[in-house]
């Protein structure tokens, strides 16, 4: 059974209809990712899924169970998180206070205690920042919050909105084998990305959204493969 | 000078006596205040105190969550209101209307705020401007005998004086004729006090933190399953509670409250005051609180001798030279005053947290220069200069002049900056002595030491000298 699936959604923004009929469905423990370029409604996806946006019609379907109209923290309290546009981090508050908002929603003391020696564990740096202003922090080091801040919440679907833009290309390629970390530890993972090549050379599947529409829904190496993807999406040469 | 005279790590030895020092200066300032001043100048500052609480109240919803509201004369009108006819037509004591204004202010603000925060921005602005320039009109309707509750047009008195019981008569300045307004001074000072103490605690529970958390970034702060519309509500109506409370100081301070006390003029003092104070910082409440009341009064005296007329006592010029000082506050202070503050205080103590393993937050320029410091010379400096500025200032004061009077009164203030040339002239003599630094660094250093601890002194005796002579 998906953990997180799209049945049949139409999004309208008052009269502009945004996304078309998509249907997609995410499975426990996989990583997948959604692609396409300006303007193609990655964005209102996301939103859809964590219900910051109502869909007109279809249903956002979560572990079986309809929450097409339940809030935004429902769906958190029950397992789904973002890692939003250019990290988003909470400026002004210390990077504890950030990590600490990252588990708004949870009661038990110890598992949250025990979810911060495992963000300490996987990025050491940001254990040295604790008591800094996050907005003091570089860009890879605010990635790393961001990501740690998500993982306090102790997901079992995080979706990540375009988490290679506005990084420097190393930190492209670092960012890309962190997520395949958090989703060695068993987090089922959904990149919405217009990095086509870095996206598809970690993820298991992937969907191509063309202006609302979902286009192509293949396999990682069928969709490298394709054709009709690389001229429009990977260029000639295969880098975007 | 370029950097900070000293830096120091944060929570350390060190960083505990300045913070001592600010504590000392804070606790004179207050019990000097009743002491000193006029009984009219203490009307005032309990008028400016009372100012800072509701400025607090404006700080929660638009410094703390970003939510651009300015009606929040209207709800120091409610408090006032509630108190003044709960304790003169039920007879109840101002201590036991606190907890009915605070929940009356409550409950006022989650009906402004439910519809009120659907909107943002401007619209969220224009909505509260109409609830403050609504609110002095509603004080007057006949209907379910709400003027006779508030007195209508007339206003309504409170007959009963608020005077210290004979076990408190030791507070500082409370005895005979300054008795009245010294003893509301200590109330209004212990109000202030819990407020502030209650707002601090609120802002770092859970709760407060998802406040924040909105403010710099709303989208970031739904994610992570933050109720919006609650959290808001939730923050407006204790908002508003806060400022009902200062409704409650202003009447238990005047005992009179009338409906045009509450016009949209007083909503746009406290946004002065928010915004010369310093948005988002909660000693900014209390600095604008006094800005408003004292930079107002000052600009009347001064533009007395400038006007053609005067209208009963004020300037004619006074709104014109207030608005040209906050012109100035906006190009030199554009943080507002708390800010600048921080960053004179920078200037000469630098405090930098460490990392959990103990090491200084890049970056620590500074934190120890070795010995190459140049620290001793520049204290020697603040040393002279204090004592030789508190000299200029004292030939001054005797010239008749309200703007030369002015001044004068800030520079004999920079003898304060005394222990700051004490403590860092004892350090450099202290790292002297391990060998950190050349043996040049000695004279200079002893003479900071040495003449910041007369001008400590100095000021430990006036403060004393001024207590004992009017206690």
């Amino acid at each position: 059974m998906p953990l997180l699936e799209l049945r049949g959604i139409n999004t309208h923004y008052g009269a502009v209809h945004i996304l078309k009929d998509v249907d997609l469905a995410i499975f426990p423990g996989e990583l997948v990712c959604l692609l396409g370029g300006n303007a193609s409604g990655k964005s209102t996806t996301l939103k859809t899924l964590l219900g910051m946006v109502t869909p007109t019609t279809g249903d956002v379907v979560l572990d079986g169970e309809i929450v097409t109209h339940h809030s935004t923290s429902y769906r958190v309290e029950r397992g789904v998180t973002m890692v939003p546009e250019n990290r988003r981090l909470f400026k002004r508050l210390s990077v504890k206070e950030n990590l600490e908002l990252g588990a708004y929603l949870r009661t038990d003391r110890d598992g949250i205690a025990n979810d911060l020696e495992r963000v300490f564990e996987m990025f050491p740096r940001v254990k040295e920042r604790l008591n800094q202003k996050s907005g003091t922090l570089s860009g890879g080091e605010q990635q790393m919050v961001a990501v740690g801040r998500a993982l306090m919440s102790d997901p079992r679907v995080l979706l990540m909105d375009e988490p290679s833009m506005g990084l420097a290309p190393a930190l492209v390629q670092t960012n890309f084998e962190l997520i395949q970390q958090i989703h060695e530890e068993g987090v089922a993972i959904f990149i919405v990305e217009q990095n086509a090549n870095m996206a598809l050379s970690i993820a298991d599947r992937g969907w191509v959204l063309q202006t609302g529409k979902v286009v192509l829904d293949d396999s990682a190496e069928a969709l490298l493969a394709n054709p009709e993807l690389r001229a429009s999406y990977l260029g000639e040469s295969g880098s975007v | 000078m370029s950097g900070s005279l000293v830096v120091v790590a944060k929570n350390s030895a060190e960083h505990k006596k300045w913070k001592y020092v600010q504590w000392a200066y804070l606790a004179g300032f207050l019990l000097l205040t009743p002491l000193v001043l006029q009984p009219f100048e203490i009307g005032k500052m309990n008028r400016a105190l009372i100012m800072g609480v509701a400025i607090l109240a404006v700080n929660l919803v638009v410094g703390f969550n970003g939510m651009l509201a300015l009606g929040h004369s209207a709800f120091m009108g409610i408090g006032a209101f509630v108190t003044a006819s709960m304790v003169q037509d039920e007879n109840w004591d101002y201590w036991q209307v606190i907890p009915v204004v605070v929940i009356v202010g409550f409950l006022m603000g989650v009906i402004v705020g439910l519809p009120a925060l659907r909107v943002k921005g401007l619209y969220l602005a224009l909505v509260t401007i109409a609830q403050a320039a609504v609110f002095p009109t509603l004080v007057n309707i006949d209907e379910l005998g709400i003027a006779k509750r508030t007195g209508g047009p007339n206003g309504k008195g409170v007959s009963e004086e608020v005077i210290a019981p004979s076990y408190l008569e030791w507070l500082p300045g409370v005895d005979g004729a300054r008795g009245g307004s010294a003893y509301r001074y200590w109330i209004i000072i212990l109000m202030v006090g819990i407020t502030m103490l209650l707002i601090t605690n609120y802002l770092r529970s859970r709760p407060g933190r998802a406040v924040l958390a909105i403010r710099d970034n709303e989208a970031g702060a739904a994610v992570y399953g933050v109720n919006l519309p609650i959290v808001k509500t939730m923050n407006f109506a204790i908002s508003a509670a806060v400022g009902s409370l200062a409704g409650l100081m202003w009447c238990l301070d005047k005992g009179f409250v009338a409906g045009q006390d509450f016009t949209f003029l007083l909503a746009v003092d406290l946004i002065i005051g928010l915004v010369i104070g310093g948005v988002g910082t909660l000693q900014g409440g209390l600095v604008g609180g006094l800005f408003v009341v004292w930079v107002n009064d000052l600009t009347k005296r001064i533009s007395v001798p400038l006007g053609l007329y005067t209208l009963n006592g004020d300037g004619p010029l006074a709104k014109a030279i207030f608005g040209l000082i906050l012109i100035l506050f906006t190009f030199f202070a554009p943080g507002g005053i708390v800010s600048l503050g921080r960053m004179i205080s920078n200037k000469l103590i630098k405090v930098v947290p460490l990392t959990p393993a103990g090491a200084p937050i890049e970056p620590m320029e500074g934190f120890d220069p070795g010995m190459e410091s140049t620290r001793a010379d520049s204290a020697m400096k603040l040393s002279i200069a204090g004592p030789v500025l508190l000299g200029v200032g004292w030939l001054l004061m005797n010239v008749n002049n309200l703007m030369v009077g002015v001044l004068a009164f800030g520079l004999r203030m920079t003898i304060l900056v005394a222990p700051v040339a004490m403590l860092v002239g004892s350090n450099e003599l202290k790292a002297h002595a391990e060998g950190n630094r050349p043996d040049s660094v000695k004279g200079p250093a002893s003479m900071a030491r040495n003449l910041g601890a007369l001008g400590f002194l100095f000021v430990i005796g006036y403060a004393l000298q001024r207590f004992i002579l009017t206690y």
